[in-house]
């Protein structure tokens, strides 16, 4: 049982160092392409949105991959 | 929204706000401190930062949830409501504090992974008065935070303001889990009957505003079903029960519309703000746009779009006055899309 949730807890890490690589990246690039008001804004508010970023990245990526097909 | 976004909106009266909740909380944490040291003179440092910001946090719930009641029974309340976000997030900053003082006094000092042994120190999970209630409080605190950190306008145009909002009514269930961690602690570490007296009196406090506020709504939205005319309009009573410059809400079919009257004209819209979902049929006309009664939302009654340069539409409807009698096609128009107001008769002889 106890390896199992160690698994799991170390999924849950490769998923948020995951997410945060891909903040680094989608404030960088992907930004603009979903929301360009956002793109503008300083750096306080992009570290304001760091934490979300990071938890729901994979909704945030799939609408930036909708957005680049459009 | 349409413009650049800032990390926080603070305005004078914003900043005033902040001040009066800083002051207040800080407050609250020095007299629980104060008189836990009077009760407890052995307490340790921990402990005291543990239940004063776990004290502090739950009151604080339980005032971010009275407020949409008391404001919607009472519209004096509504200044709280436009500046509930700052109190939440100073919610969740008091609930993390709980919560990380808590997972290293209890459970970082031996050898199990810490959110191991939140789940694994105590598996009386079948009994009541043995129940591990640090679980309840860790999932509350879970959706407590993801709430704090999606309550920028970001996550609310990004999310959308349905997800959104699903999101942040995770409010009520982090506070059933919390009432059952609260209980179910004071039960198994409390000697005094002051915390369930508390507990049992905010919890009977906050259900008997909802209910009342939620019956008001209800009694104050009316449902018309009929009649209607040859254009499949639906006679919702005549424009004089509008107040100028004020709403009515109804329901007809599956929509709930506000309409509005002003300058001496009958405008519909739908009833929910494009932000958080707010009552629109609760609000005004404030410069000659639609107000929304929580943050202040505008829009435009005859396009229902929001003044540049901000970017929300709402959906419109197509009105008529005869005789006195509005008339309501409850078929939405596509969000902004303009229709020409109807026009009161008389409306001299109404004022």
């Amino acid at each position: 049982m106890e390896s199992f949730l160690l698994i799991l807890i170390r999924c849950l890490y490769a998923y948020l160092l995951t997410g945060l690589l891909f903040y680094l990246f989608f404030v960088w690039k992907g930004l603009k392409y979903i929301d360009r008001p956002a793109s503008r804004s300083n750096v306080w508010f992009k570290l304001i949105i760091l934490p979300g970023i990071v938890l729901l990245w994979p909704y945030l990526a799939n609408k930036w991959r909708k957005s680049r097909s459009r | 929204m349409g413009v650049e976004y800032k990390a926080i909106t603070w305005t004078a009266q914003k900043k005033q706000y902040d001040q009066w909740v800083l002051a207040l909380v800080s407050l609250v944490l020095v007299l629980f401190i104060g008189v836990s040291i009077w009760i407890h003179p052995q307490a340790t440092k921990e402990t005291l930062i543990i239940r004063s910001s776990g004290f502090a946090a739950f009151l604080v719930l339980h005032v971010i949830l009275w407020i949409g009641p008391l404001s919607r029974i009472d519209k004096r309340f509504l200044p709280l409501l436009y500046n509930r976000r700052h109190l939440g997030v100073v919610m969740a900053l008091l609930a993390m504090v709980h919560g990380i003082f808590s997972m290293i006094q209890f459970h970082a000092l031996g050898d199990t992974h810490v959110l191991i042994s939140i789940f694994t120190s105590n598996e009386n999970y079948r009994s009541i008065s043995q129940f591990p209630f640090q679980v309840l409080g860790f999932f509350a605190l879970f959706i407590i935070s993801l709430m704090a950190i999606t309550s920028h306008d970001f996550w609310l145009k990004n999310l959308g303001s349905s997800v959104w909002k699903f999101v942040h009514m995770g409010v009520y269930l982090a506070y059933g889990l919390l009432v059952a961690h609260v209980a179910l602690g004071s039960l198994q570490y409390e000697t005094s009957d002051m915390y369930p007296i508390m507990l049992g009196v905010g919890f009977l406090v906050t259900c008997g505003l909802h209910t009342y506020s939620g019956w008001q709504s209800l009694y104050k939205q009316r449902i018309v079903k009929g009649p209607t005319n040859e254009e499949k309009m639906y006679s919702v009573g005549t424009f004089h029960r509008i107040p100028e410059g004020g709403a009515v809400t109804v329901r007809i079919e599956d929509q709930v519309i506000a309409i509005y009257r002003y300058d001496g004209k009958i405008a519909a819209v739908s009833n929910f703000c494009r932000h958080q979902m707010g009552p629109l049929g609760e609000g005004k006309i404030v410069d000659g746009c639609i107000t929304c009664p929580w943050h202040g939302y505008q829009y435009y009654p005859h396009n229902g779009q929001s003044p540049p340069p901000y970017n929300e539409k709402l959906e419109t409807y197509n009105t008529k006055v005869r005789d006195g009698q509005i008339w309501i096609d409850p078929r939405p128009n596509s969000p902004g899309m303009a229709v020409i107001p109807s026009v009161c008769p008389n409306v001299e002889s109404d004022e």
